[in-house]
């Protein structure tokens, strides 16, 4: 019997988790206790959904992978239906100027953090079936452009940018580790180079943003105002960090740095050794796990399954750190496992859960 | 699944983790760049925005007496200010505080409605107030404690130590004189703060937050100066007299122990009175000294060897025609010693002494013993005194001098030229600040006595000494300052006052003084009263200035614990050495308006 990654799958998310949880609560005390009256506030809620996920990974590691490739249309169904019903008045909840969120007693879901995994699970799905006929234009590549196109014009119209680019990435890895031409995505990148272009532009302050991150200091108590800030938190980091909770640019400096911001204070509070370095390592282990998985999956669809997991897990991870860096232009993602966001965290959870199933299916299969 | 499916998912494996593992390098050094390379850059810019600099105001320093008793000190008091833009109904507010803060309802209101982010509406109130406005809660009406300046023995020197404006800046006296020492330097302190503009104070105070000013010591005891405020009062208001001084030094030191002004100021209540009232006269005032002068004749004459001591003077009799004016003495005299000419204080005979002299030297040691410029004492605004060159002495200019008209002096420069006497003949710079001490206490500084040189070998000065002596005793014109059962020396004055808008000298207004030193031997004390314009009684120096000497002598000399020698001699304070009578007809001014005890 081999050994299999699982144990140490669990580790690497049970760390980036508990820092999660340690800076979540680090970065949004203030802000809860002047807002709230309750300094723990977010930790409550970031705790709970800890636990939900925890509950998530221990189902979705029984789920067998012939069951959930036949739950991957009703899955996809379910999650279109999800993404309809937030422009229901009444379900949907708007925050900020946008409708991003439905819901649920107490709390609120956004559904395009689910499309993240339904995209992959019914691509995987769909691209497993199709074998070498991948290859051809009407089998492998019109067909999935049409599948995720009502998840990324749905998210769209929320409207929220930076998931729908998201899921667009996430349809295009999953073309391209289920074997689609590179010319036929190559193309369709050429092609969605103009309409990310007029999305861009039809929105001046969409663009004013995409201008702030050429130079963020252009405009710096406007659109160069959240990366400035979220640099001050890098630079006062420096290599070792100022220490727990001695952030500076969390104290309504910095916007959203519990959320999509919050590499930032991970850096000024644990500095570049004991913070950045250890997230991205722990991403790069993590993503070593779920590709070594994949490619040694029992067929075609977990391989696919692992893949687009492991790539939608590591991706995100690069992208909000690119963004918290400036390196990117700021497009809201969290960061898995860490940002504060009970959506993102379930969803990532229950990917892992899935993750750890196919190496189960691996283990104890054929 | 094929084999070459499989195969192409392996490569696409491995070309995605070769894009992403470079992608997190490259992240990852953006993140390096931005933490450790280009940390410094954006640290600054980042502490330009966290970091407000705020400024501590120095707590103003003590001013002491040489004792260490405390003449000006800063306490922390509240004043009441508004943030008129949170105060929800400036009407209501302003009816309510308007009985507290003892203040007109319309003029708060005013204030309370104004558009400024920030007004004042009573700086320093008592405890009970500030008790009361912070139990008012109104939103928008604060407390800020802010030193003020507090003068606890209230008139107590207040010439001296002079007062500090509402803003912390000295504008008079010693206050102004020191401004700089006593306010001390404002420490910038940095704190970090949130964007919503609050310090952070997580990082701690500094050790020690609020700085302090420099404290000073004075020459100046309390003790004498309270006697010698007291007893130059009663001289005064006894008198019938406009104002006056009186300075009292330590001829060893040229230290200031007391410089007393009358009429009285108190500066803790500088605003209710009229600037003429915060001078500190002695200082800032010259006048004509009138015979006090001839001590410095005599000590010209005798130091330069013009008039030998045994040389006697003929006094012609008490009329003396020089050039075309002819002077008069009080009584008649034919032939005195020098001594003599001092002890009745002779005009006709110091007019002819001071032609031996000649008027250079005689100008000469006018100049060393501190006339005609500024002594240099650490206080503002002094005056030189007016000493004209001896090429611009015309006729009976040196007669004139010769009695102390046609030149003035200032008090302070009267003490200072009797100590060089009274010490045996070095002129000392007078001053009042012996020490200045760091917020700790400990003694930054302490000035030394500065002398200016020998002005009168001490030959000359023991003559002096002698001749002064004879002054307080019987039949001198200064026995009334005699103190009992201390050798007295000194020398009296009485000048006619310049009438300013007649160019004359009125017949009915004078200045008396007396100044001289005691024990006559190995002197403590120097002394120099100036009264202005006594118009009860007499308006001689030794009458009207001699007992304020005395009385300050005494007493001074009483606390300093300088024990009398030889049999206590009472002053029969009746017998008046020279009446008023006589003296109203004994002068006859013909000298250009120049009438001279």
């Amino acid at each position: 019997m081999r050994r299999t990654h699982e144990p140490l799958t669990y580790a690497v998310v049970a760390v980036l988790v508990g820092i999660g949880v340690v800076m979540v609560f680090s970065s949004s005390a203030i802000l809860a206790e002047e807002q709230l009256g309750d300094q723990f506030f977010y930790l409550k809620k970031q705790v709970l959904f800890v636990l939900l996920g925890v509950l998530a990974v221990l189902v979705a590691r029984r789920v067998p992978a012939s069951a959930l490739r036949k739950l991957a249309y009703p899955l996809a169904i379910f999650n279109l239906i999800l993404l309809i019903a937030i422009f229901v008045p009444g379900v949907g909840k708007r925050a900020g100027g946008a409708l991003r969120w439905l819901r649920v007693g107490p709390f609120s879901f956004q559904p395009s953090e689910l499309a993240k995994l339904s995209i992959i699970v019914l691509l995987a799905a769909s691209l497993a079936r199709k074998e070498d006929r991948v290859r051809e234009f009407k089998i492998g590549f019109l067909p999935h452009i049409i599948m995720v196109a009502p998840f990324i014009l749905l998210t769209l119209a929320q409207p929220d940018l930076g998931t729908a680019l998201f899921l667009v990435l996430t349809a295009g890895f999953m073309m391209y580790f289920g074997g689609v031409r590179l010319a036929h995505l190559a193309s369709a990148v050429l092609l969605a180079v103009p309409c990310v272009a007029f999305e861009v532009m039809k929105d001046p302050n969409r663009m004013k943003r995409l201008l702030a991150f050429a130079d963020p200091f252009k405009d710096p108590s406007g659109y160069g105002y959240q990366i400035i800030h979220s640099w001050y938190g890098f630079a006062s980091g420096g290599l070792y960090g100022r220490g727990l909770a001695a952030g500076t640019q969390k104290l309504f400096f910095l916007p959203e740095i519990h959320t999509d911001f919050i590499m930032s204070l991970v850096a000024e509070e644990l500095g570049f050794v004991f913070g950045v370095v250890p997230v991205i390592l722990l991403f790069l282990v993590l993503m070593y796990i779920g590709l070594s998985t994949a490619m040694n999956g029992p067929d075609r669809f977990t391989r696919l399954l692992a893949a687009g997991i492991t790539a939608s897990l590591t991706l995100q991870a690069l992208i909000n750190l690119g963004v918290a860096s400036g390196a990117l232009p700021t497009k809201g993602l969290p960061l898995p496992f860490v940002s504060y966001g009970g959506s993102s965290l379930l969803v990532s959870m229950t990917m892992v859960g899935v993750l750890a199933g196919v190496m189960r299916t691996r283990k104890g299969g054929p | 699944m094929s084999d070459r499916g499989k195969n192409i998912l392996i490569f696409r494996l491995r070309l995605f983790v070769f894009l992403l593992v470079a992608s997190y390098l490259a992240v990852g050094y953006k993140v390096f760049f931005l933490q450790v390379l280009n940390a410094q850059d954006l640290k600054l810019k980042a502490a330009k925005e966290i970091q407000r600099i705020l400024k501590l105001k120095p707590v103003r320093g003590t001013i002491y007496d040489r004792n260490r008793r405390e003449l000006a000190l800063s306490v922390e008091v509240d004043s009441v200010f508004a943030h008129p833009a949170k105060v929800n109904s400036p009407d209501a507010a302003a009816r309510v505080l308007a009985p507290v803060l003892e203040m007109k309802e319309s003029g708060l209101r005013a204030s309370l409605a104004s558009k400024k982010p920030f007004v004042w509406l009573k700086r320093w109130v008592s405890p009970r107030v500030s008790e009361q406005v912070t139990s008012l809660e109104i939103e928008g009406i604060h407390l800020k404690r802010e030193p003020r300046r507090f003068y606890p023995r209230l008139g107590l020197a207040g010439h001296l130590i002079g007062f500090v404006g509402v803003d912390g800046i000295g504008l008079e006296g010693l206050e102004k004189e020191f401004d700089q020492l006593l306010r001390g330097k404002s420490k910038n302190v940095a704190f970090n703060r949130d964007a919503r503009g609050k310090f952070i104070l997580t990082g701690g105070l500094p050790h020690s937050p609020t700085p302090y000013g420099k404290s000073l010591v004075l020459t100046i005891d309390d003790r004498i100066q309270h006697i010698a405020e007291r007893e130059l009062a009663e001289g005064i208001k006894s008198s019938g007299a406009k104002d006056g001084s009186a300075v009292v030094m330590d001829p060893s030191t040229g230290q200031v122990l007391a410089i007393a002004n009358y009429p009285p100021f108190n500066p803790n209540v500088f605003k209710s009175m009229r600037p003429s009232r915060w001078r500190n006269r002695a200082v800032t005032d010259y006048f004509e000294p009138g015979s006090t002068v001839k001590v410095f004749l005599v000590a010209a004459a005798l130091d330069s060897g013009a008039v030998g001591i045994k040389d006697l003077i003929y006094c012609e009799n008490g009329s003396y025609r020089f050039l075309d004016h002819v002077i008069h003495d009080v009584h008649p005299y034919r032939w005195l010693s020098i001594a003599g000419v001092v002890k009745h204080s002779s005009n006709i005979g110091a007019a002819k002494v001071a032609q031996k002299v000649g008027p250079k030297a005689l100008h000469r040691y006018l100049w060393e013993f501190g006339f005609g410029t500024p002594t240099g004492i650490d206080f503002p605004g002094e005056t030189s005194g007016l000493l004209r060159p001896p090429r611009r002495w015309w006729g009976t200019d040196i007669a004139a001098v010769a009695f102390g008209h046609s030149f003035a002096v200032s008090n302070i420069q009267l003490a200072a030229a009797i100590s060089t006497i009274a010490n045996g003949g070095v002129a000392y710079k007078p001053y009042l600040v012996r020490e200045i001490l760091g917020e700790d206490g400990k003694v930054l500084a302490r000035k030394e006595p500065q002398a200016h040189g020998r002005v009168i070998s001490t030959k000359t000065a023991r003559y002096l000494n002698r001749i002064l002596m004879s002054v307080t005793e019987e039949g001198g014109t200064g026995s009334q300052a005699a103190v009992p059962g201390y050798k007295t020396a000194g020398k009296t004055g009485t000048s006619r006052k310049l009438d300013r808008k007649t160019g004359t000298y009125a017949s009915d207004r004078h200045m008396a003084s007396f100044v001289g030193y005691v024990p006559a031997k190995d002197p403590a004390l120097v002394i120099s009263v100036v009264i202005n314009d006594p118009t009860v009684g007499s308006h001689y120096g030794g009458v009207v200035a001699g007992p304020v000497f005395r009385r300050i002598a005494g007493q001074a000399l009483h606390y300093l614990k300088v024990l009398p020698r030889g049999p206590v001699r009472m002053v029969n304070l009746k017998k008046r050495p020279v009446t008023q009578a006589s003296a109203e007809t004994a002068l006859k001014p013909v000298l250009g308006g120049l009438g001279v005890q």
